[in-house]
């Protein structure tokens, strides 16, 4: 047990744009445990989303894995054929999105879909069974009269509710490992709160599966994960225990994004946002990608690009300060 | 759990719900309820043609040599319609063509929508080089007029029954291909494909269960549309001879021996042709209908 279920090494992933190569994760290394929960963090265009389709090997051509390796329960997921891939996918890994009403075909039912996984992992299943299956999981995920809803559309499920059915057809496999790619963005607080529930008691009764939860929102992710990594600009710049990282962050830019969090129990005052725009992914600054935003930016941030080093056991951080 | 819930909330089976649906929208649409109507008429007179014509259609009777239709001077009831130049019954060959023409007009729009449907959703789904091969055939083809491509497919396999299918399957397949490949191009964006790779779905099943399902709305109305067409080609192309060989009755056939006597003997191509534009005109009122109902992009999911 002594590997770890996913180990990410290096991954640089880019689309080709007319300006140039757009570099979306620039060589992020990465690894989670068995059973783990871990946040993945950053603001919208810093890489998270695709370093989780790279994981599925789910990248939209043009853009392509170009280097570093991932290996996931002892396979090197890049050097599987799109065959093999293919058959990971719902077994082994699986994937939840952002936008509930966007992820079901809307001409399909529901059961059509959970049971897509059913009939293309285990082809011997018969009718009668994977409509059990699936009856069981969707009252698992909490979808009342399972039974009767079974051949319900989309269009007749709420947001939250349709996002119970793809988390449903996420997990009907137990599968290792989860990427949930803001599985909550979409939906309003309460339910928000219900789904993220959800996620935690399924992920409690299950034997061996890890979730990356990938958010823009540290307060959700806090919550929910027992490890946080933050990313900025395609790059990994902290990643440590949850607690930690929101007690005492390391990186002035997790500095900066816990203190853009609004708080209710403190005075109320004018939102603290973090200065500046995030850096080009085309044409990157020299040096650190923050440099242009820290406060504490010195000569050496601007010419030597920091790379992610172990303060204490468990916690890294990418930043010239802590040297 | 289930055992205690009523049965009432047991929502309807799709296919009755959808049932239910199209009859309550045609009875409010009187558009499409002629069209449907007249179409029903069509291929009821096509399946019972046999004991509504009263008359072989192809047998021929001295005395019946160019009668008059009964509403004309010297007209009887007997030849409704009249005789034509072989003294057949025009009538009875106006209800027997119906069969060729409806049976050319279904073979040939199941064929191209298949096919088209399928090289489309590929072509659009890959892309690339296989995109590209298709859609270029396609494009050629289109720089034609559609039944000038099926006379130019017909004078390389020769005339027929058969081969007019065939030549007008071909010279059709193209608007289906690029309509769908142009709605799968949007399809193939969305989310719920890259979530049905994410279960592990392969490509194949992918274009037949996810992207096909959502353009079938936009084929079917198509698809109408160019029943009411091949109709009228196969009536342009028996009228050429190329087609449905004598003695069939058909009713673009009709029309061709017609036109040697129209000016003495009118009422040999005014049977087939009310026949042609009747039956033209119902299946567009029903396809306008159909597009004003399940087109998606006409309001509602």
């Amino acid at each position: 047990m002594s590997e770890p279920l996913l180990s990410i090494e290096n991954l640089i992933t880019r689309f080709p744009t007319k300006r140039g190569r757009l570099t979306a994760v620039d060589g992020v290394s990465l690894t989670l445990e068995r059973r783990e929960t871990l946040g993945l963090v950053g603001e919208s265009g810093s890489g998270k989303s695709v370093l989780g389709l790279s994981v599925m090997r789910l990248v939209q051509p043009p853009g392509m894995i170009e280097a570093g390796s991932i290996r996931f329960a002892g396979t090197s997921l890049l050097d599987l054929s799109t065959d093999e891939m293919r058959r990971l996918r719902g077994q082994r890994l699986a994937m939840i999105f952002q936008d509930p009403t966007a992820t079901l075909n809307p001409v399909l039912t529901i059961g059509e879909q959970i049971g897509e996984v059913l009939r293309w992992h285990l082809p011997s299943i018969g009718p009668a069974e994977l409509r059990e299956r699936v009856v069981e999981m969707l009252d698992r995920v909490g979808i009342p009269n399972a039974r009767q809803r079974f051949g319900d559309y989309p269009h007749e499920f709420s947001g939250g509710m349709q996002q119970r059915v793809i988390i449903a057809a996420a997990l009907i496999l137990n599968p290792a490992l989860v990427i949930a790619d803001e599985p909550t963005t979409a939906l309003d607080v309460t339910v928000q709160a219900q789904i993220l529930d959800l996620l935690r008691r399924l992920k409690d009764g299950e034997p061996e599966t890890a979730i990356v939860l990938v958010s823009h929102d540290l307060g959700v992710v806090g919550e929910m994960c027992e490890r946080i990594a933050v990313m900025y600009a395609g790059n990994l710049v902290e990643v440590a225990p949850a607690d930690d990282i929101l007690d005492d962050p390391k990186h002035p830019y997790t500095v900066g994004l816990i203190a853009s969090i609004p708080r209710l129990d403190r005075e109320v005052g004018a939102l603290n946002p973090i200065p500046g725009r995030l850096a080009d992914p085309v044409t990157p600054p020299p040096g650190c990608k923050f440099h242009a935003r820290c406060a504490h930016a010195f000569e050496r941030c601007r010419v030597e690009r920091p790379v992610l080093k172990t303060l204490v056991p468990g916690r890294q951080v990418a930043c010239h300060l802590h040297d | 759990m289930s055992a205690t819930s009523p049965a009432s909330v047991e929502s309807l089976d799709p296919p009755v719900a959808a049932g239910r649906r199209f009859v309550s929208e045609l009875v409010r649409n009187p558009k499409g309820l002629t069209g449907f109507v007249l179409i029903f008429g069509v291929v009821f007179i096509a399946i019972f043609a046999p004991m509504l014509a009263g008359h072989d259609p192809t047998r021929q009777v001295l005395e019946a040599r160019f009668l008059p239709p009964v509403f004309a001077e010297d007209g009887t009831w007997g030849h409704i319609l009249g005789g034509d130049n072989l003294g057949r019954d025009i009538l009875a060959r106006v209800l027997y063509g119906s069969r060729t023409s409806i049976l050319v007009a279904l073979l040939v729009v199941f064929n191209a929508m298949v096919v088209g449907s399928i090289l489309g959703a590929i072509a659009g789904y890959f892309g690339g080089l296989l995109d590209a091969v298709i859609m270029r055939i396609a494009d050629f083809q289109l720089s034609f007029p559609f039944i000038l491509v099926a006379i130019l497919m017909l004078a390389i396999v020769g005339p027929g029954f058969w081969t007019m299918v065939f030549a007008l399957s071909v010279a059709l397949w193209v608007r289906f291909a690029r309509l769908v490949r142009g709605e799968t191009l949007k399809i193939r964006e969305l989310e719920y494909i890259q979530a049905a790779k994410s279960i592990g779905v392969g490509h194949v099943a992918i274009i037949f269960s996810h992207v096909i399902p959502n353009v079938l709305p936009t084929i079917i109305v198509i698809a109408t549309f160019d029943v009411a067409e091949v109709v009228i080609a196969e009536a342009a192309i028996s009228f050429l001879g190329l087609g449905t060989q004598p003695p069939t009755p058909s009713w673009g056939m009709m029309i061709s021996e017609g036109r040697n006597y129209l000016f003495e003997n009118y009422w040999m191509a005014l049977g087939p042709g009310i026949a042609i534009m009747t039956t033209s005109i119902a299946i567009n009122l029903f396809g306008d209908f159909l597009r004003d109902t399940y087109d998606p992009r006409q309001e509602r999911l």
